[in-house]
């Protein structure tokens, strides 16, 4: 069996980014599933290693396809190099950003090639990006741009067993009534379909949320449910989905973790981060940027200054992330949203 | 001396009775109150059977003969349900007219002060109507019978506690509510309520509208040009209030008790925190209103009412929440 290739930034390497990224190749599931492959300054990757006390050897190559199965290598492809700069934890600093942002363009150059199959992105800060002269709205948008695509990019998030998705995204709240349409709810929910497909999941039983309270009670608060959500449904179901809904927002994610349904369509940021960033206490998730040429997976920590380069930072996030990766990239479904 | 907390016992046929029943097989229940069930003495032999316990029944005829002896259900009997003809888990005009019964009752004594707060349990609006009952809930009836015109509702489970600027209305609605002017008002009322109910700490924390708030007006430009403005306004009042906070991690950090209550800005913002947190245990409390009220978040359930299925955690937690709540509420009521 061919193991994919995934391609793994540094991140900032001023954060946790090269610590957590050292665990995650170690991880044995990620050594048995795919091919981990770091895009990142290989010095720094060296000191993350000495960090961990890792039995890792950094081993630089220029090119993904140069990785081998081997055991007790970090394959690392020289993106982002600081030089002999006397790196500082914790800090935001415009070399720093630049580092980062090389890393990402570097990973997506190679996925463009189809040299890796799944891209895991670990946390940049949005500061020293700003400082490098990186405006984008998010890191979903600047994988965006780099893939050189607009508007066409959206999040799935995994938490506790139940996959996410949303309708809008960073978008005003008061916008949100006019992008929510019969053809945004379908696309995303088709979008999701694949994910979840994709990452083994089976059976699939998505619940799509309404968006006024109680879903608006037949027209009383509001009529979103009944001009666009059920109407988006219905096409549903005539494509053969097994979709339920709308169901009222606040009851979504408790039917979910009853059972109930496994992938979750919300209709706005909020709706769906409330809950869960109340059920990440227990279970941090990971989340994916689909609708570009490979899925980019992320994890929805930051680069966590204040304790960067201690080596207290848990990387289990990170793991889950490039274990998602691997899994998604094995599938013989193409995860590119677009259908 | 305990607080007397009156529990109506909701729609007998829903899931109230035996929630009741079971919530107090609970001795915390009986340290903390003298619970005083405000319904139907056979309704409540029934529901015991129904959750499997055998406590002594014991009507009284008034919150003065209440004993608050553990292991004794003591009901105010209004003896209006037939219960030969009681059918579990569905709409039944009797049941609609006895649940509004009870809660008239529960009015009286609270507004007498002879019982000190009540704990209710769920209703049904098509048994209310059935009954020609011509309000949609508790809200409403409670408005009416205490002759208050905008009650507010807190949410409470363990250190969360929610506070709504707007429930009822359409999302756009609510948007279009969100004004500096209202949200002040409210902080200055949900200060207030904290008083009321004794909580030590009053710094209320405002939740943001747009996604991370806007990010400076990139997405939506509320949270810069009402919220904080509001927020700001109100500090200079004196009052302890922060925010607005992204409403993605506000809500996480009430939970780890970071503040004495959140202001939610719409219905689900609030709603999804707690219910997704934990369902069965969040209770409502009804302020504003010259008596104290706090109820489960969850309706009558008529498809496992008579089943003894149904959580009780959540009748429990509200009746705790009422005699928690009820002592400093009668302090400052006078």
């Amino acid at each position: 069996m061919m193991k994919p290739r995934i391609g793994i930034t540094m991140g900032d390497p001023s954060g946790i980014g090269p610590e957590i990224v050292v665990r995650g190749v170690n991880d044995s599931v990620v050594q048995r599933g795919c091919l981990p492959i770091v895009i990142g300054d290989p010095q720094i990757m060296s000191r993350a290693v000495q960090l961990n006390k890792s039995h890792l050897e950094v081993e630089v190559i220029t090119n993904p396809a140069e990785a081998t199965d081997v055991k007790d290598t970090l394959f690392v492809i020289p993106s982002g190099v600081l030089g002999d700069h006397d790196l500082i934890p914790g800090k935001t600093d415009k070399r720093y950003g630049e580092s980062a942002a090389e890393c990402c363009r570097d990973a997506v150059e190679f996925a463009k090639r189809g040299d890796i199959q799944c891209i895991v992105s670990t946390p940049f800060n949005k500061e020293s990006f700003h400082l490098a002269g990186i405006t984008s709205l998010d890191d979903m948008t600047y994988f965006e741009t780099c893939f050189g695509e607009k508007d066409t990019a959206y999040m799935i998030g995994e938490i506790a067993g139940i996959w996410v998705t949303m309708v809008t995204y960073h978008v005003g709240l008061k916008d949100v009534s006019g992008l929510v349409t019969k053809k945004s709810v379908v696309e995303k929910t088709l979008g999701l379909h694949d994910v979840m497909q994709a990452a083994d999941v089976s059976p699939i039983n998505i619940g799509v949320a309404g968006f006024n309270p109680h879903s608006g009670e037949g027209g009383m608060f509001g009529t979103e449910e009944i001009d666009t959500i059920i109407p988006a449904i219905h096409d549903l179901h005539d494509r053969g989905l097994t979709v339920s809904g709308p169901i009222p927002p606040d009851s979504i994610f408790l039917n979910a973790l009853d059972g109930r349904y496994n992938g979750i369509v919300s209709m706005y940021h909020d709706q769906a981060n409330i809950a869960r960033k109340i059920l990440g206490r227990n279970d941090p998730g990971v989340t994916i940027y689909v609708g570009m040429p490979v899925p980019v997976l992320t994890v929805p920590h930051g680069t966590a200054f204040d304790i960067a380069w201690k080596g207290k930072a848990r990387a289990d996030v990170l793991i889950k992330a490039v274990r998602t990766a691997a899994k998604m990239a094995l599938s013989t479904y193409v995860v590119s949203g677009k259908r | 001396m305990k607080p007397i907390i009156g529990i109506t016992i909701g729609d007998p046929a829903g899931i109230g009775p035996e929630i009741t029943a079971h919530a107090l097989q609970s001795p915390e229940v009986y340290d903390a109150c003298i619970p005083l069930v405000i319904g139907d003495a056979d309704v409540m032999r029934q529901a015991c059977s129904f959750v499997k316990v055998t406590p002594e029944i014991r009507t009284v005829s008034s919150p003065e003969e209440a004993t608050g002896k553990a292991g004794v259900i003591e009901v105010l009997d209004l003896d209006n349900i037939e219960i030969g003809n009681l059918k579990m888990g569905t709409v039944q005009a009797p049941c609609g007219a006895a649940a509004y019964e009870y809660i008239e009752k529960a009015v009286h004594l609270a507004n007498e002060g002879r019982i000190h707060a009540m704990a209710t349990g769920p209703i049904n609006k098509e048994s209310l109507r059935a009954a020609k009952v011509e309000y949609i809930g508790h809200t409403e009836i409670l408005g009416a019978l205490t002759g208050t015109s905008d009650p507010l509702t807190l949410f409470q489970v363990d250190k969360m506690r929610i506070f709504f600027l707007t429930r009822h209305v359409s999302l756009r609605k609510a948007i279009d509510l969100i004004r500096k002017e209202r949200i002040l008002d409210y902080l200055s009322r949900c200060t207030e309520a904290l008083n009321q109910l004794g909580v030590e700490r009053k710094d209320i924390a405002v939740a943001g509208l747009n996604p991370h708030c806007g990010e400076h007006g990139l997405f939506g430009d509320e949270d810069d040009t009402e919220i904080r403005p509001a927020v700001e306004a109100a500090q200079a009042a004196g009052l302890d209030v922060t925010g607005p906070i992204g409403a993605d991690s506000i809500f996480h950090m009430a939970v780890e008790g970071r503040f004495a209550a959140v202001l939610s800005l719409y219905h689900d913002q609030g709603h999804i925190a707690a219910k997704t947190y934990d369902f069965y245990r969040t209770v409502s409390v009804t302020l504003g209103m010259p008596i104290l009220r706090t109820s489960v978040d969850h309706g009558t359930a008529f498809d496992v009412a008579g089943t003894g299925k149904a959580d009780s955690a959540g009748m429990k937690e509200a009746i705790l929440a009422a005699a928690q709540y009820a002592p400093s509420f009668a302090k400052r009521a006078g």
